[in-house]
């Protein structure tokens, strides 16, 4: 027989659990009364640059940024965030975040009236930008107080325009890359070097290529576009609905064509470029792709694919784009993130970026505005044997039209290809 | 039966290899670089994979707030589901099975559904990319599995025993701590290792309501297989299975009834 | 005994019950004790009753309001960016038809596999001895591995360059990885299902154990005494009532695999798109009209899964 007692027992075990769920609740309750929201970074970027470095001392800067390599990593962890200890007394916390996840985060936030976010820097660039950017999500103008921006290669259609966007201070440049195929030159000794060959190529050898879903296949296949249609000036100057889909109709009648010859038949993608490197390693496919053109040898070099692996620049054109560092509209330390972006672009930084053993990634500075040693020392570094020629990228280099057209062309694939 | 013998031990050495196989190639995967088709053994032994998971700063950043994690959402949940179920075990079966419903939905609800939901009010809390935020989402499913657990236990339950010894003139509090927390050692024990399990595993909510910005041990296995690092990526899947089997023997064994029969 | 799901669904109220250790003697409850106590029964009654509903309320009913009011929202237009329509636009969608239809077959197929083989292993094992214990312990070894593990253990091992592959070109089977059979990154999912399978056998086995001690072998037993033979024992009393008893845990594990994330991030093909895959796709995707879509899909996984909580509980007979 249930007796009182255990009723009288809920009543008070309700108590002991409200106790518990107390000083859950409390704290949270707390932090409903809001601080003041923190300096923009268009009132820092007023500031002379001696009182931003002040201001920036001992604070700490978490810079949202894709973490996906263990080299970009360790170059960030084990090389910036050491110096910037030591020469500025700013602690760097790079964490996870990018692309689609970043506006999606921001967006939220502002919803919710978060006036103070947790990152105070974004590595971003293209579409990303340009999301962010028409959402307000970006704080600024900034960048052109920056002392290292005098160094920055603004003749550079690639860097000068982010996707044909106009940085406008909103973004401050830090390297640049260009698409390019990974082949094994054991497997593959006289790969195709232009887009019919290589539709040739494919066709010869059905089952062994493909491209991934994600931003690089996109990449490719927009290199693609401008190759067949007449090259990137019938896409230049904003977004044409007219030529993109005239343009889209003849790169699909070739996708179309080569379904039949391409790896499962066309009936699957991989879903990234590190499923693309797992197929291409293991011999599944023979060639893979990047969009920094010297993967092919820091990847060989982690041991993720084999070491006889080159890469591989059409001759018909690939993209070449640059990324950037932004400061969110909520950043909380927006004086930090700007002496970051700044010792970013500094030639000792962008140096380190590119050594083939580090990272491998372009620079932005204007090499003959450099000092002769430094220049000396870049000239080295960009014609080591491994990496692709610098003459060969220029001449091949496309820069990025319009993120709309990468939008439309992403959407499309989706539901009309894939 | 001769044929009866033949199939166990048929059956036995096929469910062997099923279970070991998939965790043989892991280990062999984070001891190997550069190991490709058609290769069936690695090329040489590598430990880099495993060095690295402890000496980055990264790694053991989300290696502690896995483990802070879990061990808040074992304790927070368990306090809070064992009065849940006892309350609804002892109500009336409307209750009960409102209760039930109530956990199972928050268990059984697509993590990518309820985590949106959970991150804009984590946000709006000011809570957003914070471990408490991560942790606030972690809670739901484990209240909801350890309720439901609870419930089990308290339906079953005989309360004799509790009633003899408030007739024999024990305490509240005594009986508490003399009649009630001892037979429950068992439960509880169970319920702390499941709390701990469901936070540690967990992608979607953490991924969702951390923004991507709270760090835990799934996701960093995940973000080094979609890098392509299969070598770490396999070292992290096992620290991942290898605490979980810890946390799971350890609570059985903590709690070891001598009556009983399964192990 | 842990009858308990560890890191997936599981109906945790169908443990065995807790046994009584053998050293408390039953007492006789003195008629006084009671008599005094029904006094003040009724008061605290309804205010007590409350008590686990509030909780409940609190703790599990908010979250889950939270997240399902947010895709309402989202999907009618009312917060986010999402562009109004979504409803339509899903409905005629080819793609979410496709992602349904996987995500169903996944699940059921996935957890048809582990409840055969959970069923095949409680029939065969449930003695003690050696053999036994050795064949629930090695069954039990998945449990506690997360999703994430497994997801990479059998990408590893199934992919057309895995290991198994492998195995297969020094045995002389095949000559390349593409004369390996496609089992991930495949349109009906057989590397997932494999994965479910090994995932969630074990759980399905220490419930259908449990359930065999509960229920005891009197039944067989007097089964076999009226001259049933064991084959006939087994399967029209131990097989029907394990599937009874279990069935609450069975459609415990079809919603879990049905909303998981994990296992189809890892293995899943890029077409069609399971649907928690194709529901962070459109979530993230920049433009208006697919964060629409997004919610009113989630909206559409969220509908089935609480039908699924539903009939779960319909099942489960203790309450």
């Amino acid at each position: 027989m249930r007796t009182a007692s255990w009723r009288r027992g809920g009543t008070r075990i309700g108590a002991i659990v409200a106790l518990l769920v107390a000083p859950l609740v409390a704290p949270l309750l707390a932090s409903c009364a809001k601080p003041p929201p923190p300096p923009a970074a268009a009132t820092i970027a007023g500031m002379p640059w001696d009182s931003v470095v002040a201001r920036a001392r001992g604070t700490t800067v978490v810079w949202r940024m894709w973490r996906g390599d263990p080299s970009v990593n360790a170059f960030i962890d084990r090389w910036v965030a050491p110096r910037l200890l030591a020469q500025y007394g700013i602690t760097l916390q790079a964490v996870n975040g990018q692309g689609n996840e970043l506006v999606d985060q921001l967006t939220v936030e502002r919803e919710a009236g978060a006036t103070t976010g947790t990152a105070s820097l974004l590595w971003i660039n293209g579409e990303t930008f340009g999301a962010l950017r028409a959402r307000s999500l970006l704080g600024g103008p900034w960048s052109q107080v920056l002392p290292a921006a005098e160094l920055v290669d603004r003749e550079s259609p690639i860097v000068s325009r982010d996707f044909e966007q106009d940085p406008a201070g909103y973004e401050s440049p830090w390297g640049t890359v260009q698409l390019a195929l990974i082949y094994d030159a054991a497997r593959t000794p006289n790969p195709p070097r232009t887009l019919e060959d290589l539709a040739v190529w494919i066709r010869a050898h059905p089952g062994r290529f493909t491209h991934d879903q994600g931003f690089t296949g996109i990449t490719l296949l927009k290199s693609w576009l401008y190759a067949l249609n007449g090259g990137v000036g019938t896409f230049a100057g904003g977004f044409d609905s007219t030529a993109y889909v005239a343009g889209r109709t003849r790169l699909f009648a070739l996708l179309d064509s080569l379904e039949p010859s391409l790896w499962r038949q066309g009936t699957q993608y991989p879903s990234d470029v590190a499923a693309m490197h797992r197929l291409f390693a293991n011999g599944e496919i023979d060639f893979s792709m990047s969009n920094n053109q010297n993967e092919a040898v820091t990847k060989a070099m982690q041991g993720v694919i084999p070491a006889t692996s080159r890469a591989l620049v059409l001759r018909d054109g690939t993209i070449a784009n640059a990324h950037y560092v932004g400061i969110p509209f909520n950043a909380p330390n927006a004086a930090g993130a700007m002496v970051v972006a700044n010792f970013l672009l500094t030639p000792e930084a962008q140096l380190e970026k590119q050594r083939p053993g580090v990272w491998a990634d372009g620079t932005v500075l204007r090499l003959d505005a450099l000092p002769p040693e430094w220049r000396a020392r870049f000239d080295s570094v960009v014609n080591d044997p491994r990496l692709v020629p610098a003459d060969t990228l220029r001449a091949f280099a496309r820069p990025e039209v319009s993120p709309r057209y990468h939008e439309r062309l992403q959407d499309d694939w989706r539901r009309l290809v894939r | 039966m001769p044929f009866g013998r033949l199939i166990r031990a048929a059956v036995v050495t096929a469910l062997t290899l099923f279970v070991v196989t998939p965790l043989a190639v892991l280990v062999l995967t984070s001891l190997a670089r550069g190991w490709f088709h058609p290769a069936l053994l690695p090329p040489s032994l590598d430990v880099s994979a495993w060095t690295d998971l402890v000496t980055d700063a990264s790694h053991r950043l989300a290696l502690r707030n896995s483990i802070i994690l879990g061990i808040a959402t074992s304790v927070i949940a368990t306090s809070l589901a064992l009065p849940l179920g006892r309350s609804a075990a002892l109500s009336t079966r409307a209750i009960r099975r409102s209760v039930a419903l109530l956990a199972f939905s928050a268990v059984a609800l697509p993590p990518v559904a309820l985590g949106t939901g959970l991150q804009l009010t984590v946000l709006t809390l000011g809570l957003g990319g914070t471990l408490v935020g991560v942790l606030l989402a972690h809670l739901v499913p484990a209240i909801g599995y350890l309720t439901l657990m609870f419930l089990g236990v308290f339906t079953r339950w005989d309360h004799r025993l509790d009633e003899v010894a408030a007739t024999l003139g024990a305490a509240r509090r005594e009986r508490w701590r003399r009649v009630l927390l001892p037979l429950l050692r068992r439960p509880i024990a169970e319920a702390l290792a499941l709390g701990f399990l469901v936070s540690w595993a967990q992608v979607a909510l953490t991924l969702l309501v951390g923004g991507g910005a709270v760090r835990t041990l799934p996701l960093d296995v995940l973000a080094m297989l979609q890098a392509g690092q299969d070598q770490r990526a396999a070292a992290g899947a096992l620290a991942l299975a290898i605490p979980a089997l810890v946390v799971l023997s350890a609570a059985r064994v903590a709690a070891r009834n001598t009556a009983a029969v399964v192990p | 005994m842990s009858a308990c799901r560890t890191t997936g669904a599981g109906s945790c109220a169908d443990v065995a019950p807790r046994r009584l250790p053998a050293h408390h003697p039953e007492l006789v409850i003195p008629a006084t004790a009671t008599a005094s106590a029904t006094a003040t029964a009724t008061a605290t009654a309804a205010r007590s009753r409350a008590v686990p509903l509030l909780l409940a309320g609190i703790l599990l009913g908010l979250p889950i309001v939270a997240g399902v009011g947010y895709s309402v929202a989202g999907a009618m237009g009312w917060v986010g960016t999402a562009a109004p329509g979504g409803l339509q636009r899903v409905l005629a969608d080819v793609h979410v038809l496709r992602a349904v239809v996987l995500s169903l077959w996944i699940a059921t197929l996935g957890t048809a596999g582990a409840t055969a083989g959970a069923l095949l292993l409680a029939v065969l094992f449930d003695g003690n001895a050696r053999l036994d214990r050795l064949a629930r312990t090695i069954g039990s070894l998945p449990l506690p591995v997360p999703n994430v593990a497994a997801a990479v253990a059998i990408l590893l091992l199934l992919t057309q360059s895995g290991w198994l592959s492998r195995l297969a070109v020094q045995v002389h089977l095949i000559a390349s990885p593409s004369q390996f059979p496609a089992l991930v990154y495949d349109p009906i999912g057989v590397g997932i299902i494999v994965a479910v399978i090994w995932k969630e056998l074990p759980f399905l086995v220490l419930v259908a154990l449990s359930l065999q001690s509960l229920r005891g072998s009197s039944l067989t037993a007097a089964a076999r005494t009226l001259g049933a033979t064991r084959w006939q024992a087994t399967s029209r009393i131990t097989l029907p009532l394990l599937l009874r008893g279990m069935a609450p845990s069975i459609v415990a594990v079809f919603v879990f695999v049905l909303g998981s994330l994990e296992l189809p991030l890892v293995l899943a093909p890029s077409s069609p798109l399971p649907l928690p895959l194709l529901i962070q796709e459109r979530r993230q995707a920049l433009d208006a009209a697919s964060h629409g879509e997004a919610y009113v899909i989630a909206l559409i996984a969220t509908g089935m899964a609480l039908l699924a909580a539903v009939v779960h509980e319909w099942l489960r007979d203790d309450a």
